[in-house]
């Protein structure tokens, strides 16, 4: 792709059970969701494992977001508790790596809240678009 | 009982052959030959430059292996691991030994119950490479003569015996050495752990008046058996510390610590740098890894083994601008490195690998409030389920 | 639990290290240790070093003659009953000297002279005969690696240190620290940015190097020798050097290299008979039998099956090894001798170093003392402290110096035409490094430009193959900056370069249903 035609690519993980619902939901409610997103879906929050969040970004991704059940509404008890917690490590990994700490997102989604979903990834969409591509992109000379 | 003691060992060539009295060689000694333990890891002496950590049952070898190396920057924490399993064994511990065996125990790779650490108090090692030079250029010796190494207030001394010329013997302060950029290794110029207070006993000079005088912390009861044996077994004899000798120790390990945060500081590089120009420092520093695997070899918290996650994502065919390999090395350790700087070491295209761990681990043990290798009951926060602060929000 | 002091057998820089062997449960174990008091490393050793017990951990080889297993003493006699019964320029000797101490190679050369064998092979001769006499220096001697942080300006000369000489790349990146100029002159810029200048040349067009003299002016150039590497090119090297104010520092794959040129192969020897030639010999049958010294063959080499092929046409193998290897089940007589960690004597590094190695054993020594001399291996050692001019040894001093001479050189004669490189036209330059030369291959793929996966139209998990005649060979492939036509393997292929280390090869996506995905070391 053309570099002015450069779109920020988002690599979100969403949990089986509410944000990937909750995903579902925008599109059921036709919601406008930008295209900029790609999303896997993981059946609980807490299986993202940060290196998997790492090797979006070494990937090339703009940005990863984490999302899953609130607090309290996972469906395997509290894993993500844990998300929270490996959450704060990558916060700070991230941010002494040298990157933006906007490429990094942690949002709790329920099956029910589409409209927050889009919105979220508009949110995201539009930051991103304001500070451009990722540095750990790599780009191929032709 | 105070838990504050000058001891010293009975034998009088122990004594003379010891760094400080000798108090660590005949406790391990006396535990060895009354089966309190039934090894002893111990760094041989190869020369001024070069100490090998050796497992021994004899105490004979033991005795060989008193005296401090300076020049010997060995973490001893793996060689715990690979033969200390099943038996039960003494050896004496830099801050950074204990810290590092505190954390295998966490992570199940040893048991606790089966080690005495003899604490030794550490102002720092040198490379043996650097002290070479640092006897050359520095001290006008030649380093292959050099045949004895001290360090006392601040100030190294080297004993060359060169044929024909008898002996030579010159002290310089660390200081000067170290603003010429000789001297201790960075890693332990920027220590805080001066004490190894997570060890069972903490020995060295600091507060001791007399030079054939160990001082003697106590720190917990296996370090308390384990004088008792030494005492009971007529190995050792100790008298009560006086209280300006503790007073003193306080004082210079505050001094050492303040100059530690001063390296730390003078010798970080990074910290000037913006956000950006960050990012393209640490891409530069990691782009020459060969991928050789030393640094999670030597390791001291690291219990990973072949699938260790760092090996396993990482595939050589990815050119992404940093490998996997380091990423998850330095997001692993994040909560839990103790800043030896054995990685750097071995590294060998000199990736400043204990300032980028460094820069990455502190921050975040600072944020959680965590100091790794000091208390085998906590932890590692990256395993725990709830947040660590979650209490405070 | 045995701590010995040992040297990695990976190049020739000879890295110090520790083993630690210890007993347990199922038997030995060895764990590599880092020996930081080394002068030659600080105890930092690159990935083949930091895997040795992999490489120690092969199969041994066990004592045979006619295939059935003997006692030791058996199969030496035997080995010199028909030694003796073939006439001499019958035999050949070969010792790539990658394991062998400067006394075995000592005692390797006087055993084919009392068999008055000419046919002994440590790997380079034939180089010896090209040059003239003034230049040989440049190959039997390398450089101490101060030299190297010394520098105020290097060439890479097609050598990318970080892969071929993993131990070398600090030292450049110290010089350069200290303000030193990088230029590199190679097929693709090195992916680590380590030159700060890079002299692009075509693979179809080296000798346009030849205009660019000046670059090399008040530099010191690092190449690289190998017994692949193309005479012509080693001529340029040469003359590069001779013709311009500059120093010449050849790195060699295998470590006791200088004392083979020391002791075995130097500008002496002339007249011998090469690796290459000695395997030609064999393939004509003109000789009948060979004696591999610590010598993997079929492994080190390139095209190993057909030095298999070669070889199963002597009428007597004799391999001495402490491994098994390629060759092994076809030799006639083998001799276990000890793994070269075991050893007892001296080897001297690139640099001039001669080191002692920590082992007790004389085993290797002795097999050919017993069918030779019989001497000790005190006298043995004793000779080769003598011709050193060494009454002690220390790691610390650079005992073999080399004095820069000046030389003439003619201007070689580039011829640049690449076999096979029709068609697709794509070139293989094989990056060596020490995995290259034992046979153990630590990579399963192929680094390719990215015009080369636009136009072949692969995808990530994809393979490639790449084809040259009837060889074929498909593996993974990694995507660096090359130029479009350019393919990069550190790892051995079946594919046989043409010149030097450089071969037209054609490539394409391969199929690949029903993958296996196989992970190295
Ligand atoms: C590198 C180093 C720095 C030190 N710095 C200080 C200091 O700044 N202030 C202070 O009060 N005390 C320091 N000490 C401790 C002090 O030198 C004595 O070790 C201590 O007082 C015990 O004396 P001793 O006579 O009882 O020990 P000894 O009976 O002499 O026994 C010492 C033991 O330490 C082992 N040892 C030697 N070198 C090493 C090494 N590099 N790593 C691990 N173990 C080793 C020996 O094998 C021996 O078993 C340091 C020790 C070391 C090794
Ligand atoms: S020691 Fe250095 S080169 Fe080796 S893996 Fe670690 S960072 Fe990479
Ligand atoms: S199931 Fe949604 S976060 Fe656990």
């Amino acid at each position: 792709m053309p570099e002015d035609k450069w779109e920020p690519k988002i690599l979100a993980f969403c949990c089986n059970w509410c944000s990937y619902a909750g995903a579902d939901a925008a599109g059921l409610e036709r919601r406008q969701v930008p295209p900029t997103i790609r999303v896997i879906r993981v059946m609980c929050s807490g299986r993202i494992d940060p290196a998997f969040v790492i090797l979006g970004l070494l990937e090339g991704a703009d940005a990863v977001l984490v999302t899953g059940c609130h607090i309290g509404d996972c469906h395997y008890v509290n894993a993500n508790n844990q998300t929270r917690n490996r959450y704060e490590f990558l916060k700070e990994f991230v941010d002494e790596l040298g990157l933006e700490p906007e490429r990094l997102w942690l949002r709790w989604i329920s099956a029910s809240e589409g409209l927050l979903f889009a919105e979220m990834v508009r949110e995201v969409t539009e930051k991103i678009r304001e500070i451009g591509p990722s540095p750990l992109r790599r780009d191929w000379k032709k | 009982m105070p838990r504050y003691y000058l001891a010293w060992a009975k034998d009088e060539r122990i004594r003379e052959k010891g760094a400080n009295g000798g108090f660590v060689t005949a406790t391990l000694v006396s535990a060895l030959e009354t089966g309190f333990i039934d090894a002893a890891l111990v760094v041989e002496k190869k020369s001024v430059y070069e100490g090998i950590p050796v497992l021994t049952s004899n105490p004979e070898v033991v005795k060989e292996c008193a005296g401090s190396l300076h020049g010997a920057p060995i973490n001893l924490t793996k060689y715990v691991v690979d033969y200390g399993a099943k038996k039960r064994i003494g050896l004496p511990t830099k801050p950074c030994d204990a810290r590092g065996i505190i954390e295998q125990a966490k992570r199940r790779q040893v048991n606790l119950d089966n080690i005495v650490m003899i604490g030794l108090n550490c102002g720092g090692t040198l490379h043996p490479l650097r002290m070479r030079e640092m006897a050359a250029d520095f001290f006008g010796f030649d380093p292959d003569a050099v045949v004895k190494e001290e360090i006392k207030e601040g100030k190294i001394c080297l004993v060359s015996k060169e044929e024909g010329m008898g002996e030579k013997e010159k002290w310089v302060k660390i200081d000067a050495l170290e603003q010429k950029g000789y001297g201790r290794r960075d890693a332990c110029k920027s220590c805080v752990t001066k004490i190894p207070t997570s060890a069972d006993l903490a020995c060295g000079n600091w507060g001791s008046n007399d030079t054939q005088k160990t001082f003697v912390e106590v720190l917990t009861e296996k370090g308390e058996a384990i004088l008792k044996n030494a005492i009971e077994s007529g190995y050792v004899e100790i008298e009560e510390a006086p209280g300006e000798g503790i007073e003193k120790r306080k004082q210079i390990e505050a001094g050492m610590q303040r100059l530690a945060e001063d390296w730390k500081e003078r010798m970080d590089e990074v910290s000037a740098l913006s956000r950006s120009e960050r990012l393209e420092f640490y891409v530069d520093a990691l782009k020459n890894c060969i991928g050789c695997g030393a640094c999670k070899e030597v390791c001291p918290v690291c219990a990973c083994e072949a699938g260790a996650k760092c090996l396993d994502m990482n595939d050589a065919r990815d050119s992404y601008v940093v490998s996997m390999y380091n990423m998850l090395r330095i997001f692993h350790l994040m909560d839990s490195c103790i800043g030896c700087g054995e990685c750097e070491d071995v590294c060998p295209v000199d990736i400043p690998l204990t300032l980028i761990h460094r820069r990455f681990s502190e921050r975040m043990q600072r944020h959680l409030g965590y100091t790794p290798g000091m208390d085998v009951k906590e932890r590692p926060p990256l395993y725990e389920t709830e947040l660590r602060w979650s209490a405070e929000e | 639990m045995k701590v010995i002091s040992s040297i990695c057998p990976g190049c020739s820089i000879g890295c110090g290290l520790y083993l630690l062997e210890s007993e347990e449960g199922e038997g030995k174990r060895i764990k590599i240790l880092h020996r930081k008091n080394s002068a030659v490393n600080e105890g930092k050793l690159c990935e083949f070093g930091t895997h040795l017990h992999v490489y120690y951990g092969r199969e041994a080889l066990n004592n045979t003659a006619d295939g059935r297993e003997v006692e030791q003493n058996d199969a030496i006699e035997e080995a010199k009953k028909r030694l003796y019964g073939m006439k001499p320029e019958e035999l050949a000797f070969i010792a790539l000297p990658g394991t062998v101490t400067n006394e075995e190679i000592l005692s390797f050369a006087s055993l084919a002279s009392e068999f008055r064998c000419e046919n002994i092979s440590f790997g380079f001769e034939r180089f010896f005969r090209e040059i003239p006499e003034e230049a040989s220096y440049i190959i039997e001697r390398g450089l101490p690696f101060s030299e190297v942080e010394k520098a105020s300006r290097i060439i890479l000369f097609f050598v990318d240190p970080f892969v071929h000489y993993p131990l070398l790349a600090r030292r450049i990146l110290k010089a350069k620290k200290k303000g030193a100029k990088v230029v590199e002159v190679a097929f693709a810029k090195n992916e680590r940015g380590i030159a700060d200048e890079t002299v692009l040349v075509e693979p179809t067009a080296v000798a346009g190097i030849k205009e660019k003299k000046e670059i090399f002016e008040n530099s010191l150039i690092i190449g690289e020798l190998t017994p692949y590497t193309n005479l012509q090119f080693l001529e340029l090297m040469m003359w590069l050097n001779a013709s311009t104010a500059s120093r010449l520092f050849l790195l060699k794959p295998f470590l006791n290299v200088t004392g083979a040129f020391l002791f075995g192969c130097g500008y002496f020897s002339k007249r011998k008979k090469d690796l290459f030639e000695i395997i030609d010999g064999i393939e004509r049958e003109e000789i009948r039998a060979l004696y591999l010294l610590e010598t993997d063959l079929a492994g080190a080499m390139l095209g190993g099956e057909e030095v298999t092929k070669t070889i199963s046409k002597l009428d007597l193998l004799i391999e001495q090894n402490a491994y098994r290897t390629v060759l092994s089940d076809t030799a006639t007589i083998t001799l276990r001798s000890e793994p070269f960690f075991m050893k007892k004597g001296t080897i001297v590094n690139i640099e001039g170093r001669v080191l002692e190695l920590g082992g007790e054993s004389e085993k290797g020594l002795q097999v050919m003392e017993n069918m030779g001399k019989g001497r000790s291996y005190e006298e043995v050692h004793e000779e080769v402290k003598k011709r050193l001019g060494l009454p002690t040894l220390n790691e610390f001093v650079i005992a073999i110096k080399r004095e820069e001479r000046s030389f003439d050189m003619a201007e070689p004669k580039i011829e640049s035409e690449i076999e096979g490189a029709e068609g697709e036209g794509y070139f293989l330059w094989y990056k060596t490094n020490p995995f290259f030369w034992c046979g153990v291959r630590n990579k399963n793929f192929v680094e390719i430009s990215p015009a080369a996966l636009r136009k072949l139209g692969l995808f990530r998990g994809d393979e490639v193959e790449i084809v040259q005649g009837e060889r074929r060979e498909k593996m993974g492939f990694k995507i660096s900056e090359l130029p479009p036509n350019l393919i990069l393997a550190e790892s051995k292929l079946s594919i046989k370069p043409f010149k030097g280390l450089l071969t037209g090869v054609e490539m394409r996506r391969a199929d690949i249903k029903n993958k296996k995905i196989e992970k190295f070391l």
